[in-house]
């Protein structure tokens, strides 16, 4: 409850006729404070009971004309608020519109003797994710405005604010793009299918409706037409949306561009019914964990969650950590146990435990999402892992016991989104642009080289066009 | 502001949009009441001024009361003064006609003045404030307003009679006050339980 300036205006009142009885230095007047004293208290009385009384008669609501928005979608909210009788108070309504959202909502008001009153108005939701309406602010302010009293009530509203798909994006290897949509594939069998692949000549047993009427025509003879068959194919998304991948402008960022491949993943596996499990993780470790399955609703459960998520924060520096992988620690070892200087001898204490950078990898994030996905899990036979190349050596470790323990003749996927293509400012100097991505494209190459795994960037294609323009211009200059 | 009935061809970002992310479908609130009319939201009202304060006609009765008592017991000045409280209940709000005949029935009634004449005004501008109480012609809460009208005076006479000190007395009622601000305010948190404040 809040008392407003008229309530202290009058208990000004009092205050001045308390005044007034200490100057006449007679009592009297004191009569008239306690009197006034007495009003407001009986006028806050009769509030409290009237807010009672009205909050039991109300019936609050809001609703959203779209659950599901795009980003810098709109949706229409409308707030509704009606009485079973006549209210005994003012009431205004303001309705909650949540951080992040633009609208220009108004507070409306259901006059003293009137049962009903509703507002409608737009959201704009220009950020992707996951946001809940609050319910709306009810104000009772009393007849002779001295109370105000502020309560929220009504139902709570969810919104799923999915970001657009990239106009812009760039999913390739070295600069060129990728000849295939993602999460789409073959068997290299032919037979009954969707996909055309090939036209042979009729053999009795084939199905009349399998001739190619148009090639028949063309060639003169029977011809049928054979299709690719497809098989299912269980897929393990691995999504990544630590700190780090929230660099890059809003709605922009790496795990923006990362996103849209994996929705891709999940749209293509509902499309073929393939099953298809997804792990997220964040800076504390896994944020959400879906085994595969195939059910449509689980699969899109997965989709929501993956628009849901958002870089996490993290308050310590650990990405910044590049901690050496087991096998070149062992190696440094190795070498350092030949080497008689003092630096040697000092250096050595330091990888005398090779089997502690074991550990330590098996700790990071990524790795343990990996490990936990395939702990006791048979059958899957590809891994999605998308990431950015912030931890070489973690990612590295990820993929190699993503293949290692991976099943059947799938292999790892593993999509990374280069830095140096999305901080903001980095294309400031594009040479220095230019040398980073060599950077990573080195270290795409490297995963790529392994067995089973292929590695591509993700990122915004204009961006990359022109560090990969200046890289020509270096080459074409002479200048390397 | 545009607005639209839910589904409409404005649900920009849907499947329809060349650049849509996939599936996104169209829900309509449960209730349904998206596909209401609009109200007019101009019908957001400020604080209404004093001047417009409900005031029931009945306070002209008991202004003529106080007329009449101040007539009675000042003579001519008190009925130019109570005239002067009846105009000014025109413009200003009752309990601040109240105060103000409060000050000037202590101006005009000398110390050591009968009973009457220092009863009978108060009583004139008592009912002054309990017309205040009344709401679709019935007086509401009146027994409120009396019971701690008499208690309060009741504090401050035992005050005044142990003390002898109007200051006192005053800060005494001052601190009553507040405490049944408080304490009504607190019954109110327990009575309706739900609050954001």
């Amino acid at each position: 409850m809040r008392a407003t300036n008229r309530f202290w205006t009058v208990a000004a009142l009092a205050g001045a006729l308390v005044v007034w009885a200490t100057v006449l230095g007679r009592p009297l007047p004191l009569v008239g404070a306690a009197g006034i004293v007495a009003w407001l208290l009986a006028q806050q009385y009769r509030f409290v009971r009237l807010v009672e009384d009205s909050l039991g008669s109300l019936t609050v609501d809001h609703s959203v004309s779209r659950q599901r928005v795009p980003a810098d979608g709109t949706t229409l909210l409308t707030t509704s608020v009606d009485a079973d009788e006549p209210l005994p108070l003012s009431t205004h309504v303001q309705p909650s519109v949540p951080a992040g959202a633009d609208s220009h909502s108004d507070t409306f008001t259901i006059e003293r003797g009137d049962r009903t009153n509703s507002h409608s108005f737009d959201i704009t939701w220009p950020v992707a994710g996951a946001f809940t309406i609050d319910p709306p602010t009810l104000t009772f302010r009393d007849a002779l405005g001295l109370f105000e009293r502020t309560v929220q009530t009504g139902p709570e509203r969810a919104v799923q604010v999915q970001p657009r798909a990239r106009r812009n994006v760039h999913v390739g290897e070295g600069g060129d793009l990728v000849a295939v949509g993602v999460g789409e594939h073959e068997t290299g069998d032919t037979g009954s299918g969707l996909e055309p692949a090939d036209i042979r000549e009729y053999v009795p047993g084939d199905s009349i409706n399998d001739v190619d009427w148009n090639a028949t025509a063309r060639l003169g003879e029977l011809h049928v037409r054979e299709f690719e068959t497809e098989t299912d194919r269980e897929t393990m998304l691995f999504v990544d949306h630590r700190a780090t991948l929230g660099a890059g402008t809003p709605g922009e960022t790496k795990l923006d561009y990362l996103r849209q491949v994996a929705l891709a993943f999940v749209d293509s596996a509902r499309d073929l019914s393939d099953p298809l499990g997804c792990y997220t993780v964040g800076d504390a470790g896994l944020t959400g964990t879906y085994r595969p399955s195939a059910n449509a609703d689980r699969q899109l459960d997965i989709r929501r969650h993956l628009q849901a998520v958002s870089p996490t924060e993290t308050t310590d520096r650990t990405h910044d950590r590049q901690p050496s992988s087991p096998a070149r620690a062992q190696a440094v070892q190795q070498r350092l146990a030949t080497d008689d200087t003092d630096f040697g001898r000092r250096l050595v204490g330091y990888f005398d435990r090779p089997e502690a950078y074991v550990e330590r990898v098996a700790e990071d994030p990524l790795v343990a999402a990996v490990r936990s996905a395939r702990a006791g899990h048979e059958g899957a036979n590809w891994s999605v892992i998308l990431t950015d190349d912030e931890r070489e050596t973690e990612v590295r470790e990820a993929v190699k016991l993503a293949r290692r323990i991976g099943t059947g003749d799938g292999g790892v996927l593993v999509f990374l989104a280069p830095t140096s293509l999305y901080e903001p400012g980095s294309l400031a100097d594009l040479d220095a642009a230019y040398d980073r991505y060599a950077d990573f494209e080195r270290f795409r190459r490297s995963l790529a080289a392994i067995d089973g795994v292929s590695a591509y960037e993700v990122g915004p294609a204009d961006r990359l066009d022109a560090v990969l323009a200046s890289g020509r211009r270096q080459w074409s200059g002479g200048g390397r | 502001m545009s607005r639209t009935p839910a589904g409409g061809p404005d649900a920009s970002g849907g499947d329809s949009t060349p650049d849509g992310p996939g599936t996104v479908e169209e829900t309509v609130g449960e209730s349904g009441a998206s596909q209401r009319p609009t109200d007019d939201p101009s019908r957001t009202t400020p604080l209404r001024a004093w001047s417009s304060d409900w005031r029931p006609r009945s306070a002209l009765v008991a202004l003529v009361l106080v007329v009449a008592t101040f007539g009675l017991t000042a003579g001519l000045p008190g009925l130019a003064v109570g005239t002067a409280l009846t105009v000014a209940w025109f413009v200003l709000p009752t309990v601040a006609v109240f105060a103000a005949g409060t000050i000037a029935h202590a101006a005009l009634v000398p110390r050591g003045a009968p009973l009457g004449s220092t009863v009978l005004p108060m009583l004139a501008l008592a009912g002054l404030l309990f017309v205040t109480t009344i709401s679709a012609d019935r007086l509401r809460d009146w027994g409120v307003l009396a019971v701690a009208w008499l208690g309060l005076c009741g504090l401050v006479a035992i005050v005044w009679v142990l003390t002898e000190t109007v200051w006192v007395a005053g800060l005494t009622l001052a601190v009553a006050g507040l405490v049944g601000f408080v304490s009504v305010a607190y019954f109110g948190l327990q009575r309706v339980g739900v609050t954001d404040e």
